[in-house]
């Protein structure tokens, strides 16, 4: 077995480790070392992923493909061609064990309804020109070792998509052997609101206001345009509230019972008809915003963020890409 | 800036670039539209789409003239990538025609009114 290390806890790394962890996970690494409240998880860093790939019976064949300029008429076959091959190695059995134990370490910490999220943190990811939003998957909700298994192949798996290999050849231009993915586990937030937070507003450019979206439930209804949520302006200096929308929240992403994951159901009507934050909560996502802001030198902050039980907790945190 | 010969049928929220630009609207429902536009040219298309699966536009925002979504926010991923190629992009658009599939292959444009908000306009 290599000296490669394949699992870090999150927060050991900070912004410099982008090629060991991926950017989604190197900025929350950063963010733990300064006490923004960040869920507890591990990280396991492209080398796991390169392992991985390496020790793929598909190998060669991989390779072969990553190694080639891809012609933009090929990249949906060759895009299942990938992620057949990596849904369909086993992972070694070394790194499986030490992500299983590291998971169960993470799981005996709460005794009670443990679950994760898996999420990507691609080395092209979070870059200050190219976002990568909405590029690879994240998956929700997992608790058997099965699931988590799974969920981390099918990570891996998306940085493969069309549509990511179309976003690396066209926005990032950096071949594609030189492309690839920690992935982060971590608690889920099992979050009773959840949005968006740019540390400016992204409309008009003013970097003195800051513009939230919120919604009931998980977040991932508002990247991924399945909800109309709350929109609101507030002012960095005085901390007043701007502007504000109620969006419609018809429906609001929950926990599946039954299959595992999220999905969305109906809102109760009068919780459509508010907004979801109250003045208290707007104010302390803010300050969080522009401590995160200053953090990062100053550049706007792309935040995801999510509150249980009136507790923010901060998931993203990226620069805001052409401002 | 309503102009002669052009009929308002819908409206959102503007959430990228400023600048109105005319196009042919393209209903996208998947992916393999995505790559149908590929092959047959994006340039000076308008494309709609609904709330899925909508950061499949990736491989033609660097060509298209604009987006029409009838979801989503300033936080939603294509509403972020859009602003990264800087076109305009309206989204939680409201369509004043029964089936906004019928605008598909129509020529027509899109225009910020103020900083929030957009109007989509049929050729006539």
């Amino acid at each position: 077995m290599s000296k490669v290390k394949i699992l870090y806890d999150l927060g050991n790394l900070g912004k410099d480790a982008i090629h060991a962890i991926g950017g989604k996970a190197a900025h929350l690494g950063e963010l733990i070392k300064r006490g923004i409240p960040i869920p507890e998880g591990f990280v396991l860093s492209t080398s796991a992923f390169e392992r991985f790939i390496n020790r793929s019976p598909f190998r060669q064949k991989i390779r072969e493909i990553l190694d080639k300029e891809i012609q933009l008429t090929e990249i949906i076959q060759i895009s299942q061609t990938l992620q057949n091959f990596i849904l369909e190695t086993e992972l070694p059995s070394d790194l499986e064990q030490a992500i299983l134990k590291r998971f169960n370490e993470l799981k005996a910490l709460v005794p009670h309804d443990f679950q994760v999220a898996v999420r990507s943190s691609a080395n092209v990811e979070d870059l200050s020109e190219a976002s990568f939003a909405g590029q690879a998957d994240t998956f929700l909700c997992i608790s058997s070792d099965e699931d988590l298994i799974e969920g981390i192949k099918k990570c891996w798996a998306s940085l493969y998509s069309a549509r990511a290999l179309m976003y690396i050849q066209q926005m990032i231009k950096v071949p594609l052997n030189l492309v690839s993915m920690g992935v982060i586990i971590q608690k889920m937030v099992n979050s009773d609101i959840a949005g968006v937070m740019f540390t400016a507003n992204v409309l008009t450019k003013d970097t003195n206001q800051v513009m939230i979206n919120a919604t009931w439930g998980f977040g991932e209804c508002i990247a991924d345009g399945k909800v109309d949520c709350d929109s609101i302006i507030v002012d960095k200096t005085s901390l007043e509230i701007v502007k504000k929308r109620i969006g419609p929240k018809l429906q609001m992403s929950v926990k599946n019972p039954d299959k595992g994951g999220t999905h969305l159901v109906d809102t109760p009507f009068k919780k459509q008809q508010v907004l979801c934050l109250t003045e208290d909560q707007i104010h302390k996502l803010v300050n969080y915003g522009i401590q995160i802001e200053k953090f990062f030198g100053g550049k706007p902050q792309d935040i995801e963020w999510a509150i249980e039980r009136g507790q923010i907790k901060t998931l993203q945190a990226r620069d805001i890409t052409h401002l | 800036m309503i102009s002669v010969g052009f009929n308002k049928v819908g409206k959102g929220f503007s959430v990228s670039s400023k600048e109105s630009v005319e196009g042919e609207f393209v209903v996208i429902n998947c992916v393999e539209d995505v790559f149908n536009l590929l092959d047959i040219g994006a340039e000076n298309k308008i494309v709609i789409v609904e709330d899925c699966g909508t950061t499949t536009l990736g491989p033609i925002l660097s060509q298209i003239k604009g987006v029409v979504c009838t979801s989503g926010s300033e936080g939603s991923h294509l509403a972020i990538v859009s602003r990264e190629f800087e076109i305009p992009a309206l989204m939680s658009v409201r369509f004043a025609v029964e089936n906004y599939q019928s605008l598909n292959g129509k020529q027509g444009k899109i225009v910020s009114v103020d900083d929030e908000n957009g109007e989509i306009y049929l050729n006539e």
